[in-house]
């Protein structure tokens, strides 16, 4: 595993996050987030990100996971074309689906059931969660398993002593960026999604840009909302889920 | 990824700047005559922000301004496509973080726009003062922007009206009015649509219906209920493209739609905008215009400078030039873009008043005389927001 010095890059990333927090409270009060979290078209907004982002990042990290156990025992070049769609930019992706997608029905572009943008986003996140996951499954050790198997364990404990220990965390992570970028991005919504209701990242990009900008602060308050949302879930998976893992991976309990 | 988590990085990159009251340099430049600012243009490079969404007007800039600038001041001009609501969320950053050299010399603005920008206090000066050729604009399209007044700080380009443009191939007999429109969508369902009201000409499309069914009492009262309004569309919603479920996101998304034959109307500021489309082969051959009776509203689109222009002097001399009638006759011209002119013809000498006479309209551009008794003024800039707010929760959802 990289063992770099991470700290430069964190400081950078949590400055930027950090200012851009400070100045969006600022331009906040109180009202504001009261008005957010009782006006239906947010609601609906927000609805609509959740069931993209939720779709997209469990099926990909499913498909991705799969094909990075299918691939890390094979040497050929194949898993090679799966990088790809990792060249393409979502704008990029977007275009794709506009241009392949048009004329079908169901999962054509600007279709209520949203199948298109998440469509597009599995193209891209497969294979970034297949290429994350690929040193793991590379990396697992197939003598816990054998170890299982002497011991007599049921196959569904032998799958998680052996392999879900050690995926258990890098899944997450990966399911994790995946599901903060799809909750909150514009390029692929604002280019395949519905007037009405918009998803959250163009619904905020809206009402920053438009008319008299008096809207500006509403903005603000769903960007605080979403960057406070996806903290306590990053929250939880550092409190709850990793020590459970290392815990476990270091043998200290069941 | 987030657009605007951009908007607030980028601020967040400004940190404390204080405001600068004081602007020794807009009143030197100002206060000097044209031909020092002629002078001191010269040899420079000017960058002008513009939308940049239309293949026509992009090529009257690169292959006809640009060349005409090197040539009579040897300026260089760089022309920067941006969503103009993007440019003025920079300028307004740049405002508040106290940057005082930016690097936009020249904007194109108009309507809400502008209306934030003077707001915002984000444009140069009382620029139109110096400029000579301003004595040829019309004085009627000079007073005000869309009913907030100008007040020299920007300087009208060219003015337009709202068109209908429809395939005369599948559409035999043109709706004449809302109403006719309203039957002929009912009869030919998936075939006429409308952007969505966060684009300038779905907003537009809007208070087209507003003309045509609310009472002028009402018209005056941002404050009243637009019922008949929201009744109208509606009614069409169901027989609309995708059943009204979705909306083009922007013009350029219905003119590709119009292009393409999935609708067989489109509509815009500017009456001749469908000349060059039509001769470059994307619109339709059998393109023609269509002014409803309800009224056409016009349009003034300008020029202006914002207040942190990197070069003020050659921003005047690019906007006097563009004012000049050799370049608002070319941009009449369909060659490239096909706009309304901003010149009152009546100051011209009678050979380029001639010149403008004799440019050719196609089949896609209405006569003069289709305009009569239908040219309405622009309403006031607050029911943008209105229809901004509402349409959204009473006709889209």
């Amino acid at each position: 595993m990289w063992r770099g010095n991470a700290w430069p890059a964190t400081l950078l990333i949590a400055g930027m996050v950090g200012y851009g927090l400070f100045v969006s409270l600022s331009m906040t009060t109180w009202t504001d987030y009261r008005q957010l979290l009782s006006d239906s078209v947010f609601l609906e907004s927000i609805g609509l990100s959740l069931y993209v982002a939720v779709s997209s990042t469990s099926l990909s990290v499913m498909i991705g996971a799969l094909l990075a156990a299918f691939f890390a025992k094979q040497t050929g070049w194949a898993a090679q074309l799966l990088a790809i769609p990792l060249f393409i930019p979502h704008l990029g992706a977007a275009y794709l689906s506009l241009l392949y997608l048009s004329d079908l029905p169901v999962i054509g572009p600007h279709e209520g059931n949203h199948f298109s943008i998440i469509l597009t986003y599995l193209y891209k996140e497969i294979p970034f969660v297949f290429f994350y996951l690929l040193p793991v499954y590379r990396r697992l050790d197939h003598r816990y398993e054998e170890l299982g198997l002497m011991l007599g364990l049921s196959r569904l404990r032998r799958f998680w002593h052996g392999k879900g220990v050690f995926l258990l965390f890098p899944v997450l992570e990966a399911a994790f960026i995946v599901f903060a970028f799809t909750l909150f991005a514009y390029e692929v919504p604002a280019l395949l999604g519905v007037t009405y209701p918009k998803m959250i990242g163009v619904y905020a990009f809206d009402l920053y840009t438009q008319g008299d900008l008096s809207s500006q602060p509403t903005a603000f308050a769903i960007s605080v909302v979403l960057t406070g949302m996806l903290f306590v879930l990053l929250l939880l998976f550092t409190r709850l889920i990793r020590p459970l893992t290392d815990r476990i991976s270091k043998g200290r309990s069941e | 990824m987030m657009k605007p988590m951009i908007g607030i990085a980028a601020m967040g990159m400004l940190l404390a700047g204080c405001a600068s009251p004081a602007t020794p340099v807009q009143e030197k430049v100002l206060g000097s005559s044209y031909t020092s600012i002629e002078k001191d243009a010269n040899a420079t490079t000017v960058r002008m922000y513009m939308w940049g969404g239309d293949e026509g007007i992009n090529a009257y800039i690169d292959d006809y301004v640009t060349p005409k600038l090197k040539k009579e001041h040897q300026i260089t001009l760089e022309r920067v496509p941006i969503e103009t609501a993007d440019l003025i969320q920079k300028l307004r950053a740049e405002k508040k973080a106290g940057k005082k050299t930016g690097v936009i010399d020249v904007v194109w603005i108009n309507g809400d726009n502008f209306r934030n920008a003077k707001k915002n206090g984000l444009l140069y000066g009382e620029i139109t003062k110096v400029l000579p050729n301003m004595k040829y604009v019309d004085p009627q399209a000079q007073g005000s922007d869309s009913g907030t007044a100008t007040d020299e700080l920007e300087a009208a380009w060219g003015k337009v009206q709202y068109t209908f443009h429809y395939d005369q191939a599948s559409v035999a007999n043109p709706p004449k009015d809302l109403q006719a429109l309203k039957s002929w969508v009912k009869q030919n369902p998936g075939k006429f649509t409308y952007p969505e009201v966060t684009d300038f000409t779905g907003n537009a499309f809007v208070r087209h219906v507003m003309y045509g069914v609310e009472s002028k009492e009402t018209l005056k009262n941002p404050k009243a209920d637009f019922k008949k309004t929201w009744a109208y569309l509606n009614e069409l919603k169901p027989y609309l493209w995708k059943e009204g479920k979705t909306y083009p996101k922007t013009l350029a998304q219905l003119d590709q739609l119009y292009a393409k034959g999935t609708v067989s109307f489109t509509m815009g500021f500017n009456e001749r905008r469908a000349e060059q489309e039509v001769k470059s082969g994307t619109f339709p051959k059998e393109t023609r215009p269509l002014i409803l009776t309800d009224g056409s509203i016009a349009s003034t689109h300008f020029l202006s400078v914002p207040f942190n222009a990197p070069n003020p002097n050659g921003a005047l001399v690019t906007i006097n030039t563009l004012l000049s009638a050799e370049a608002q006759l070319k941009k009449f011209d369909a060659t490239y873009w096909g706009d309304g002119t901003s010149l009152d013809l009546a100051t011209l000498s009678s050979d380029e008043q001639m010149s403008f006479e004799n440019v050719p309209a196609a089949d896609s551009t209405p006569k003069p005389t289709e305009f009569k008794g239908k040219v309405r003024a622009e309403l006031d800039p607050e029911l943008f927001d209105v229809i901004r707010k509402e349409w959204p929760e009473r006709v889209a959802r």
